[in-house]
């Protein structure tokens, strides 16, 4: 079983996992599945609002951690990723761009690399107050 | 494997969250007074019945969403029949203990 699971990551990245399409497949799901894990943790720690007002205050201290600004940032990134390849994605379900696939892509990126960096300024502002 | 109606709730859950996260991060990252939110911002924010509605609406979106595409992940592996019914169950599972929780946490001061 393990060995099976091992061949289809091989076949995954056997074909060209550095070309756009591919890539951005690929990226989709593991974006995909951090943010799925990243709502159940989200969901699970901001609980603590039941419990105590220390017990929540205490974590939204540790949210200010250095630690967890870096994974926000990573957040960030991989929210956003998801957001445009998805947006990407539904554009060519609908028909539109199919003779223009990897300019759309870089396109979509483009435009992703700009809400990236309009996202984490004030992110990287806040730590240089 | 997959089907025609969870195809389009994925497409337009995905449409309807790309406007309501930016929302969300805006609401939550720039929009208190001292940028810091703490016990009593929540609460506030907990008390008033509109908050609580919207954020559950926007939560049950999010685990359609999310629960949708994480069973395609899996899905992309390539199960039987009888697996991908278990998997599905177990996905609906998690789809149900998470909005549990989420609603648990909107609606706990009521």
């Amino acid at each position: 079983m393990i060995n099976n699971f091992i061949s289809y990551l091989r076949n995954i990245l056997n074909y060209k996992w550095y070309r756009p399409g591919m890539f951005a497949w690929i990226v989709q799901r593991l974006t995909g599945l951090g943010l799925v894990l990243f709502i159940a943790m989200h969901l699970s720690s901001l609980r603590k609002i039941t419990l105590s007002p220390e017990a929540f205050n205490h974590l939204m201290e540790t949210y200010r951690s250095p630690l967890f600004k870096l994974a926000e940032i990573g957040l960030l990134a991989g929210v956003i990723f998801h957001a445009f390849n998805g947006a990407r994605i539904t554009t060519m379900d609908l028909g539109l761009a199919s003779k223009k696939q990897k300019r759309f892509f870089w396109m979509f990126f483009g435009a992703a690399l700009l809400a990236f960096a309009a996202g984490v300024l004030p992110i990287v502002l806040e730590v240089f107050k | 494997m997959t089907n025609p109606v969870l195809w389009l709730v994925q497409r337009i859950s995905g449409a309807i969250l790309a406007v309501v996260l930016v929302i969300h991060i805006w609401v939550m990252h720039f929009s208190t007074e001292s940028g810091k939110i703490d016990f009593n911002t929540a609460m506030q924010r907990l008390s008033q019945p509109y908050w609580k509605w919207l954020y559950g609406i926007f939560l049950f979106f999010v685990l359609l969403h999310g629960m949708a595409g994480f069973r395609l992940f899996l899905f992309d592996y390539g199960f039987s029949k009888k697996k991908r019914s278990l998997i599905s169950a177990l996905i609906i599972l998690l789809g149900a203990a998470l909005l549990y929780i989420g609603l648990k946490i909107l609606f706990f001061v009521s």
